[in-house]
């Protein structure tokens, strides 16, 4: 029993039944299963968090993000972007640039940082509950993504990161429009 | 003998037992093995990868 | 000198299960269990308003107060309450069950004072910081202004918890030495002893990463690389939870003893899931970094799964071992059939029912998902939404406190030798607590995995995304019947032990060097076969595996259909 010491001095040799080793066995083949799931996606799937990150201070960070935002062109949906770099700086209750109108099959590269303290990258297909994907946004990090979006429309942003009082108002999208 | 006496003791505490149940019966082994896994593949391995990051300007 | 001291130290038989009790362990002891009791209801309470807030229709709480409930709640629950059961939980497993006495009873109560001390500080602290800081929730993270009187608060607690540990520990090694008991150390202990060490790695992790955030509040350290600091800092954030995990366990494997007379049916198997978990549980620390910059892919693939799954394989093994040996003892008392012995389960017995209700929640409320949402792939679906605030009170909640509140019943007869003012409302409490618990989980993981709803956010109606006010309310709702369940749980516990009916105590005794405790059910009559019939509990986990099979093979699905990402 639980509370006493096993009756047997040598516990370790006595026999399992039939029912245990079946189980058993099956416990062994779901954890090599769910093991091998995640390398057999990173080589066959579309879907791989990335670990394209580099060290930056927020500073120079926020200078980038700046000078980046500079040479894209300002449509009425919003900002478009140069090249297939797109910049996203998080900061205490913004995102800047808030709105950024993208194309559809292009891979885009998303760079992410933050300027002051933890944020979250929470992209959400409008009117698709359950087309999503989260990130953490981590001050001193440069964290690349690629993305490319099959279909056109608006993509939201929201940070999912406590961040402080005005945390629920940290909004962006991204206008996805047909590649033209 | 009294029952309380007898119980695990049974046949004799000198028997000798399988090498697994010993380290599975020594709790400070396993702390020790424990630890030095957790140092090693989330700790160090962790903070390795966060420092070699190559840095930005 | 030993043999003196242990002379010395009065003793007294439990008349249930034969314990003997160290008459010095009982204060510290049951004080502990008081204290984290104290903490569950200070968190019941602050749920009931986190959870108004969240159901949108009542939005109870304004931003600022919302986080301070729920940071509060936050670590009245997952910290103070789990904490302060969990030590209750060592001193029990050191002393009565190994038949030993509490060494250092001094000790013990100055680590009871110093984790007293450090919770109301770091409580406190977040009550009346005021706007210049910002709350800590439960995760603090860098750079945050968090108070430095919070931290302290933090770091006393840590301190203490460990000197606990300590305790725990140094009893343990006394009881060897003077041999209290012969063989391998009972299941129950050595559970215990897993989940403590397990304990001084995450408590050690909190502590030093505290530490480094205090130098830094107070302007002693310049810098902190936030990213570092998260990776130590969930050595605390995710251990603490798996002390909840194994604490939990060894209490089921203590419930089934208690309530049918269950037995392990093989001592490698059960030890051998205990093993899997103290060499890799606490890697799981790793889930937090799944969608992380900083940590490479194969860091996090290694870590998160538990190095080939070790910790999982650990906890599928629990699960039939458990029902395996409460099947194995009801058939023993006569109840054949696949099914006939779960039918004449003690159902009406409190303590069963809280073993009953929180093993298959955990399983498929927090064990299913913690393995899917723990898929570094299949993070990015739910990183930080209210499917993951959904998992973890699948595990804390629905599993943890459910079983902790079954050793709560158990204990205040056995040790507090009081009778249950009622056990029939103690058996519907149980019942009660779970239902609403289950529908609240479910309506989270639902908001959280399809609407993507945050977690910890103080107001969803304005966000661009699609809700479910039917779901918020049905989540409101299910929570307050949860918070029902619980406050019956607590008048009953605390009326037990206040005006319930004193039960006799047993005759104090002098130890007998080197006797153990109690006598073994293991009949050598019975036949390997007989002893081995596990039937009704392999199709039970058959029917389980089937569940979590649907529930992973759909997540892969729903990820292929998003855009691509790398």
């Amino acid at each position: 029993m639980p509370i006493a010491p096993p009756s047997e001095r040598n516990w370790w040799d006595l026999p399992l039944g039939i029912h245990e080793k079946v189980w058993l066995t099956l416990v062994v083949a779901v954890g090599l299963g769910l093991f091998i799931m995640m390398p057999l996606w990173h080589v066959f799937g579309r879907q791989n968090p990335s670990s394209n990150t580099y060290r930056i201070s927020p500073e120079s960070y926020a200078t980038k993000v700046t000078d980046w935002s500079k040479g894209a062109r300002q449509v009425a949906e919003g900002l478009a972007p140069p090249g297939q770099d797109v910049y996203l700086l998080a900061g205490r209750f913004t995102w800047f640039p808030n709105a950024l109108v993208l194309q559809s099959g292009v891979p885009y590269r998303i760079h992410l940082s933050t300027k002051d303290v933890n944020h979250g990258f929470s992209i959400h297909r409008d009117g698709e509950a359950a087309q999503k994907a989260n990130f953490q946004v981590v001050p001193g990090y440069e964290y690349i993504l690629t993305m490319e979006f099959t279909n056109p429309g608006v993509y939201h942003i929201v940070c999912q990161e406590y961040c402080g009082i005005g945390h629920q108002f940290m909004v962006a999208k991204f206008v996805v429009t047909e590649r033209g | 003998m009294s029952q309380q006496e007898r119980i695990g003791g049974e046949p004799s505490e000198d028997e000798p037992v399988p090498v697994m149940q010993e380290i599975f019966d020594n709790i400070w082994f396993l702390f020790l093995v424990s630890g030095v896994i957790i140092l090693v593949s989330y700790i160090i391995w962790g903070l390795i990868d966060l420092v070699n990051r190559p840095t930005l300007p | 000198m030993a043999a003196a001291a242990l002379t010395r130290a009065r003793f007294w038989t439990c008349k249930v299960t034969g314990l003997k009790v160290h008459e010095a362990a009982v204060p510290p002891l049951m004080v502990n269990a008081v204290t984290a009791v104290v903490f569950l209801l200070v968190g019941g309470f602050l749920a009931l308003l986190v959870g108004l807030t969240r159901w949108e229709a009542v939005h109870l709480l304004s931003p600022k107060l919302y986080y301070m409930v729920l940071s509060l709640h936050a670590w009245s629950m997952l910290i103070f309450w789990i904490i302060f059961m969990e030590v209750a939980i060592l001193y029990f497993a050191g002393t009565a069950v190994l038949g030993a006495r509490l060494v250092t009873p001094q000790v013990a109560w100055v680590a009871y004072v110093l984790m007293l001390g450090g919770a109301l500080l770091a409580a406190f602290t977040v009550l009346l910081q005021g706007d210049a800081y910002d709350q800590p929730m439960l995760t603090s993270y860098v750079p945050l202004n968090i108070h430095p009187l919070f931290l302290l608060g933090a770091i006393v607690f840590a301190v203490g918890a460990l000197l606990a540990v300590g305790v725990f520990f140094a009893t343990v090694w006394r009881a060897t030495r003077e041999r209290t008991y012969r063989g391998s150390l009972p299941l129950v202990t050595f559970g215990a002893a897993i989940a403590a060490i397990i304990a001084v790695e995450s408590i050690l992790g909190g502590a030093i990463a505290y530490i480094w955030q205090f130098l830094y509040t107070v302007g002693i350290v310049d810098n902190i690389d936030a990213e570092m600091y998260r990776v130590v800092w969930w050595l605390l954030g995710h251990g603490t939870q798996q002390i909840n995990l194994v604490a939990m366990v060894t209490s089921w494997y203590l419930i089934a003893h208690l309530t049918t007379g269950a037995t392990s049916v093989s001592e490698k198997v059960s030890r051998t899931a205990f093993v899997l978990y103290v060499l890799f549980i606490n890697l799981g620390a790793a889930h937090h970094h799944l969608s992380d910059p900083g940590v490479t892919s194969a860091w996090r693939i290694w870590n998160a799964g538990y190095a080939v799954y070790g910790a999982a394989m650990g906890s599928l093994i629990h699960a039939f071992a458990i029902p395996a040996a409460v099947e194995v003892a009801l058939r023993r008392q006569g109840h054949g059939g696949l099914f006939g012995w779960l039918r004449h389960a003690p159902w009406g017995n409190p303590a069963f029912a809280a073993l009953a209700v929180s093993l298959p929640l955990f399983g498929v409320l927090g064990g299913i998902t913690g393995i899917t949402f723990g898929t570094e792939q299949l993070n990015m679906m739910v990183h930080n939404t209210l499917a993951i605030t959904g998992h973890f009170h699948g595990t804390v909640v629905a599993g943890t406190s459910i079983a902790f509140m079954g050793v709560a019943y158990a204990v205040i007869r056995l040790i507090g030798l009081r009778e249950l003012l009622s056990h029939t409302l103690a058996t519907v409490g149980t019942y009660i607590f779970g239902v609403g618990m289950a529908v609240f989980v479910v309506t989270m993981m639902w908001l959280g995995y399809f609407f993507g709803i945050p977690r910890r956010h103080p107001d969803v109606t304005n966000l661009p995304l699609i809700r479910s006010p039917i779901l918020e309310a049905i989540m409101g709702i299910a929570g307050v019947v949860a918070v029902v369940g619980g406050v019956l749980f607590l008048a009953i516990a605390v009326g037990s032990l206040l005006i319930g009916r004193r039960l006799e105590k047993g005759p104090v005794v002098m130890p007998i060097a080197g006797g153990a405790n109690g006598q073994t059910v293991q009949g050598s009559a019975a036949t390997h076969r007989e002893a081995h019939d596990l039937r009704g509990t392999l199709v039970l986990c058959l029917i389980f595996l089937a569940v979590f099979a649907v529930i992973y093979a759909t997540h892969w699905i729903n990820l292929a259909s998003l855009w691509r990402i790398s």
